[in-house]
């Protein structure tokens, strides 16, 4: 098993669980797991194309990686939505 | 210093909020200035100020398709910055302000601000946010904006500063 800490924003959409464990060998596969519990999840994770979203950022333990990443048992893994803006 | 909007401040009761010191908005103007003609960005958090590195000329240089925009019209946080901001919100020093300048464009909450602050109507991150006019010679003045009835509104002026 693996855990996914849930931005505080998208709780609302996994019944305000912070902390949701799941099984999963890659991270793709961890959050499809993910959002095939909390359906709603994956319009803000994911393209329509099954891309993850470039605004979503992905985290193992503290570090940056991709949705390809292999996942290890008790593996932490963050979802963290970029900041950004600028002039329009 | 400082500018009260008053009707609007005492309104949505602001006025008692004291959460950007002198010495912070020096440091954060200070951080625009030398930045300029770019944008930075940073943090305000409980005992001071972290100033950010702005990705967006690595990410335009990565992908000019993708980011389409250089720093001078744009900020990202790096992976870095937003792993400790998100973290922050778990801490006893929290960031309450996410910071931003805007060189020779105004102070103001852009909609690529709006769009990249509020998910589904609510803000992303349980901030304020500031913006800063940063100019060639000066700072122009500062906008603070709060998440107040489904969007950012302006909260409190700054004054400008020769800097």
């Amino acid at each position: 098993m693996v855990t996914i800490n849930i931005p505080k924003v998208l709780q609302k959409l996994t019944n305000y669980q912070e902390i949701i464990e799941t099984k999963g060998s890659t991270i793709d596969e961890a959050l499809n797991n993910l959002c095939e519990s909390y359906e709603n999840l994956k319009a803000h994770i994911y393209y329509p194309n099954g891309i993850v979203k470039s605004h979503i950022l992905l985290a193992v333990n503290g570090n940056q990686v991709g949705s390809e990443t292999v996942l290890n048992e008790g593996d932490s893994i963050d979802i963290i939505i970029a900041a950004a803006g600028g002039y329009s | 210093m400082l500018i009260i909007l008053d009707e609007f401040a005492l309104n949505m009761n602001f006025t008692n909020e004291n959460i950007l010191s002198d010495s912070a908005l020096e440091r954060v103007y200070l951080h625009s200035r030398h930045s300029y003609p770019e944008e930075c960005c940073g943090f305000i958090l409980n005992d001071g100020v972290k100033e950010c590195e702005n990705v967006q000329n690595k990410l335009h240089k990565l992908d000019p398709f993708k980011y389409p925009r250089t720093a001078r019209t744009a900020f990202t946080f790096s992976f870095e910055d937003l792993l400790f901001l998100d973290r922050s919100f778990n801490s006893n020093n929290p960031v309450r302000i996410i910071y931003h300048s805007h060189p020779d464009l105004g102070a103001y909450f852009s909609d690529e601000d709006r769009n990249h602050a509020i998910i589904d109507g609510e803000p992303i991150y349980p901030v304020k946010h500031l913006v800063i006019d940063v100019q060639s010679t000066r700072i122009g003045c500062a906008k603070l904006f709060k998440f107040v009835n489904g969007d950012y509104q302006l909260v409190k002026l700054f004054d400008g500063k020769e800097i």
